[in-house]
């Protein structure tokens, strides 16, 4: 809880004295290049941060990351989580001005989440899963699970913003909803370009076309050096090394082993990401889970790895679009070297023996979290009973103990915010709040 | 754990007395911060856990903290679970032949997390887990400093507070706390305030960002509440009631007593310029935030703050803008010091905002004394017809917003 309110207060610090103006467009840049809007199309790592300016969703999550109602003013579970009521906040008005209905909202999930059963029952919207899903409401906090409603050739949410213009994978237009039921934004439009790299982003900042860049890891202590506001998030990437398959014999599980054990991950952090994250032995980051320490891999360091490793070739494979990626597998095959381990790093070769791999941790709520790094690594996708710390320790150890992944980082999201930029508040997980975002000085 | 439901505080309690009118404010009181926790369930809950796996016997019991919970507060916890081990026949000792019970105090993003690793002899090492319920709360300022303003912590909460006011008069005293939801009305027993009656806001619009709202006093039926494009006002029935109503009437501005009132944006955050009945000759303004009114021999000098960041000092015939250094919330008060009146001003500083005193002596206002900080930024400040004003900050270490009573005394 002391790191979270240390992110909020460093956030907080842009925040002026004077109150917010209405008025102006805040411009910012992405990596992200969706081709399309439609949240039903995102899997559940996509659709940050545009998708929740359009499209909201049955809950959200606050900017300390605490599961909270949003569309949906109440919701009640069912006998064994299998089935889920959700009653809607009235007075809510998709963009064209139609009422939020629950046979729209039923649609809309329908579309995004095929195996559900979703029905309209009055002024509330009934969830069948086809097993008990005791994270239901945190599953419709995610972007994919906005509401969105086809009218004609526009697509409509309910979120603050509305689309303008959309040049798919170029160039996102948005408008502040006028009527929209928590309050019209403060800035009358959005300009996101969509597609540009780490170092576009940077330099279209330093140029004064852009109001908000992503700022990478490794960068952020350069970039906050120039006098720029510096935001963060918690830890919530994952960098890991996700093997293709799981070892074939005792042997290889124990090569696994002693590679994990020889990684050097403080220098990993501390070097080849200039200080930002943490090293990471557990899948999920502490803050999210509270018992990350108890996966530390003490008293089998290199001495007595080295001397149980054996001899072996692996080819680790990495994706080149991002520089830090390769000098962090060049990291590992040196580490690797001195236990013994021949590891050999090539950019995206389709069959090597493992990955590495940058997964979005996809939500606050820890097994959601799990499930989408099972996901995005290939590995069998743990299920819950229920939300309790102990069974999500014991999913989490069972893919650690798959040998099937190592985790090296947990890494925050970060962003530059331009002079001129008044009341960002980037929460506990990343998300943009531009509704609340305002201009002042030459910006407005 | 699953199931939220809304909060409808709605509460009907009667008020046990007449409010008295046309008394001078007392004493403002505080709210002490509730810290601390109780141990007892989550301590029972571990130590089942741990009985389950050792049975009755002796376990080394080690505690590690890695929490934010404090020396003394894990003393009381290690004292709770030590108790209900020895409650279920586990028996702590040093060390020897017992098993190794290590148990770790940490925290996640909800709740705090206590863990038991169970080791009794080989690999298997059985871990146990606990959620534990509990947030930090903000830490409490230290002892006043001599400086002009003086502050008293009147009421904290995690939804945004627009304004709040101690009631004139009553025993026990009353305060009105204003939010976008309802006025809470709270009386004053014990050194605390206590809930007795919420009075919901209804409203057909949506509310606009950056909601403002303010309460007036009102001589005739207790209060007047004002929010964009809605106006309530109490009703002196039994139990006190509160009635809204959607309108663009105009709102009082400086202290509620003030005659000169301000049309307000229903749909934005800002008084539009328009005021009636004028000020002297004037009527129409420039959009602006706040206003603050220093009384005169003759007339009454205005400030506004006006949206483009401008103060206006105006009469009813000059309008004059000198270039100060002030943020957009200001307030007058009433004091014993210099010309009687000075003017509240917000500023920006690294960590938070602040708010400074100033004398306008002719048209040029002076800074009058040491400029009292918060630690995060200001979300209203309203004058008083008590001749004092209240602040409302946003703890950024908290996140809770927190409203205080503020008074200038002079430096002796």
């Amino acid at each position: 809880m002391l790191v979270i309110s240390s992110i909020v207060a460093l956030a907080g610090g842009t925040e002026a004295a004077a109150r917010p103006h209405y008025g102006g467009t805040v411009r910012i840049v992405l990596r992200e290049a969706p081709l399309s809007l439609d949240p039903a199309q995102l899997n559940v790592a996509q659709g940050k941060p545009i998708s929740p300016l359009i499209f909201e969703g049955l809950t959200r999550f606050d900017a300390h990351g605490r599961l909270q109602p949003h569309l949906a003013a109440r919701w009640e579970p069912g006998v064994g989580n299998q089935r889920w009521q959700f009653w809607l906040r009235p007075g809510v008005n998709f963009h064209d001005g139609a009422p939020l209905t629950a046979d729209a909202v039923a649609a809309s999930l329908r579309a995004a989440n095929p195996a559900w059963t979703v029905s309209a029952n009055g002024d509330s919207v009934v969830i069948e899963t086809t097993a008990p899903d005791p994270q239901l409401p945190a599953e419709l906090a995610l972007p994919r699970n906005g509401i969105a409603r086809h009218a004609g050739s526009r697509l409509l949410g309910t979120g603050p913003f509305q689309i303008s213009q959309f040049q798919p994978g170029r160039t996102l237009v948005l408008a502040a909803n006028e009527d929209y039921w928590g309050g019209r934004p403060f800035v009358d439009s959005v300009v996101a370009s969509l597609g540009q790299n780490w170092r576009q982003q940077l330099i279209t900042l330093e140029l004064g076309k852009a109001d908000v860049v992503e700022v990478a890891p490794e960068q952020v202590r350069r970039a906050g050096l120039s006098g720029r506001t510096i935001v963060e998030s918690a830890p919530n990437e994952l960098i890991v090394l996700a093997f293709t398959s799981g070892a074939e014999s005792a042997e290889e599980a124990r090569l696994r082993q002693a590679l994990s054990a020889g990684i050097d991950r403080a220098s990993i952090v501390n070097v080849l990401l200039q200080g930002q994250g943490e090293a990471a032995e557990a899948i999920l980051p502490n803050w999210m889970t509270g018992y990350a320490m108890l996966f530390a891999q003490t008293g089998q360091r290199s001495g007595d790895v080295t001397a149980t490793a054996m001899a072996g070739a692996m080819t680790l494979s990495y994706d080149a679009s991002d520089p830090a990626n390769q000098l962090i597998a060049e990291r590992v095959a040196l580490n690797a070297r001195d236990v013994g381990i021949r590891l050999q790093t090539a950019a995206s070769t389709a069959n090597a023996d493992a990955r590495l791999l940058r997964i979005p941790l996809a939500s606050p709520q820890p097994q959601l979290a799990l499930q989408a790094v099972a996901t995005a690594a290939g590995l069998a996708v743990p299920q819950f009973q229920g939300t309790s710390a102990e069974e999500l320790y014991a999913r989490e150890k069972e893919l650690l103990q798959s040998g099937r992944i190592i985790p090296l980082a947990h890494v925050p999201q970060a962003s530059a915010i331009g002079p001129g930029v008044q009341g960002w508040r980037t929460d506990l997980f990343g998300d943009y709040r531009l509704a609340d975002v305002w201009l002042s000085g030459s910006r407005l | 754990m699953a199931v939220y439901n809304s909060q409808h505080p709605h509460m009907f309690l009667r008020i046990s007395k007449p409010l008295m009118l046309g008394v001078a404010m007392g004493l403002l009181l505080t709210v002490p911060v509730a810290l601390g926790a109780e141990w007892g369930a989550p301590a029972r809950s571990l130590a089942q856990k741990i009985a389950a796996v050792t049975g009755p016997g002796a376990v080394a019991l080690e505690v590690n903290n890695r929490s934010s919970l404090r020396p003394a507060e894990v003393e009381q916890a290690r004292g709770a679970l030590a108790a209900e081990l020895a409650v279920l026949g586990v028996k702590i000792v040093e060390s020897g032949q017992a098993a190794n019970v290590r148990v770790t105090f940490s925290e996640n993003a909800q709740s705090y997390l206590w863990i038991a690793q169970v080791n009794q002899g080989g690999d298997d090492e059985k871990v146990l887990m606990v959620s534990v319920p509990g947030a930090r709360t903000a830490g409490s300022f230290g002892p006043s400093s001599p400086l002009n303003i003086h502050r008293t912590l009147l009421w904290s909460q995690q939804s945004p507070i627009l304004d709040a006011t101690v009631l004139p008069g009553g025993n026990p005293e009353h305060l009105l706390v204003l939010d976008g939801e309802k006025v809470a009305l709270f009386s004053g027993a014990g050194g605390q305030w206590r809930p007795e009656q919420a009075f919901p806001i209804t409203h057909a619009r949506p509310w606009p960002r950056d909601l403002r709202g303010r309460i007036v006093f009102n001589r005739e039926h207790l209060f007047d509440v004002y929010l964009p494009g809605v106006v309530c006002g109490a009703v002196l029935s039994s139990p006190l009631s509160m009635a809204c109503h959607e309108a663009d009437d105009p709102w009082p501005l400086g202290a509620g007593s003030s005659e000169v009132r301000g049309f307000f944006s229903p749909a934005r955050n800002f008084f539009t310029g328009v005021v009636a009945p004028g000020i002297g000759k004037q009527n129409t303004f420039a959009p602006f935030y706040s206003a603050a009114a220093l009384p005169r021999a003759q007339y009454v000098l205005w400030a506004l703050a006006a949206v483009d960041g401008s103060v206006h000092l105006v009469d009813g015939i000059n309008d004059v803008t000198p270039k100060l250094p002030w943020g957009s919330e200001i307030a007058e008060v009433k004091s014993s010091c210099g010309s009687g009146w000075q003017i509240l001003a917000s500023a920006r500083t690294e960590t938070g905002d602040s708010l400074r005193a100033y004398e306008v002596i002719d048209r040029e206002p002076e800074s009058v004394g040491i400029a009292t900080e918060f630690n995060g930024p200001l979300n209203a400040l309203w004058s008083k017809d008590d001749g004092g004003a209240v602040a409302v900050e946003r703890n950024p270490d908290s996140g809770k917003y927190e409203a205080y009573s503020l008074d200038v005394a002079c430096h002796q």
